[in-house]
């Protein structure tokens, strides 16, 4: 017996269906990148230092955003060290008040675990390099400090679901 | 001791340093120098030695002599050491262990 295809008019939500296809469409996040690392990398620039904390990611769509998280084991010998992440050469932790300390600090000769969280709208088609960067402020910055581990994710998230 | 701890004592700045290298040529790849800033912030780094301001024989003797030394220091020494690491000041160090 040959299947028809009915095609509704509408759906009334409020009926229970039992789907057993697969539903396709209806996913808010379309790609997740996740990387660890474990390497120390230490520095006494003041001015921000690639880690090798880095994804890159190809946003399928210029309105979709991206949510990023990333956490970084930091340390300030002798001094203050401070941690920021950029998408290419945009500092995510900069803004007008906050020039110098990125997403937080550690505080002298105490470890610490930074981390952030952005929601960034890169309004983008192209490949994205998100980086976690450090620095000190003053004595020496440590990150992956003994070979803690440190972590960056990336989702796009679907703008519909924003 | 951490090579990184040596280049302090050695009084080197301006560089960034991958992991805690053992031989030279592990060296030469994980150490980068400061050369200036750009304009977003993020230091620009160059992997050439004649701008490093540091050999690794340099750092190596400097080594030995940090090791040697720290061998060398009485436990009143090394406790004073400890709590200068931890952030106190002299005078709070004296007040708390004597001169």
């Amino acid at each position: 017996m040959a299947l028809t295809k009915v095609e509704a008019d509408g759906i009334n939500l409020a009926d229970t269906f039992a789907f057993t296809g697969t539903v396709s469409g209806a996913g808010s996040i379309i790609q997740v990148k996740h990387m660890n690392y474990d390497t120390e990398q230490a520095t006494d620039a003041t001015s921000f230092v690639a880690t090798n904390i880095t994804l890159n990611i190809t946003p399928t769509s210029s309105s979709n955003k991206i949510l990023a998280f990333f956490t970084v084991p930091i340390y300030g010998a002798g001094g203050l060290a401070t941690a920021t992440l950029y998408r290419d050469s945009t500092d995510l932790g900069l803004h007008s008040v906050n020039t110098n300390y990125g997403f937080g600090y550690s505080h002298t000769n105490v470890p610490a675990n930074l981390g952030g969280v952005v929601l960034d709208n890169p309004s983008s088609t192209s490949q994205l390099t998100y980086t976690v960067y450090h620095k000190k402020i003053t004595g020496n910055s440590y990150s992956c400090i003994n070979t803690c581990i440190a972590s960056l994710t990336l989702m796009e998230i679907a703008s519909g679901a924003l | 001791m951490k090579i990184s701890e040596v280049l302090e004592n050695l009084n080197v700045s301006g560089y960034s340093l991958d992991g805690d290298p053992t031989t030279e040529e592990q060296f030469k790849q994980s150490f980068k120098k400061v050369t200036s800033t750009d304009e977003y912030g993020r230091a620009i780094l160059t992997d050439d030695e004649s701008q490093f301001g540091v050999t690794w024989s340099q750092i190596q003797a400097k080594k030995t002599e940090l090791e040697t030394a720290q061998n060398n220091m009485s436990n009143k020494d090394k406790g004073k050491q400890k709590l200068k690491t931890l952030g106190l000041t002299d005078d709070e160090i004296s007040a708390l262990v004597g001169k």
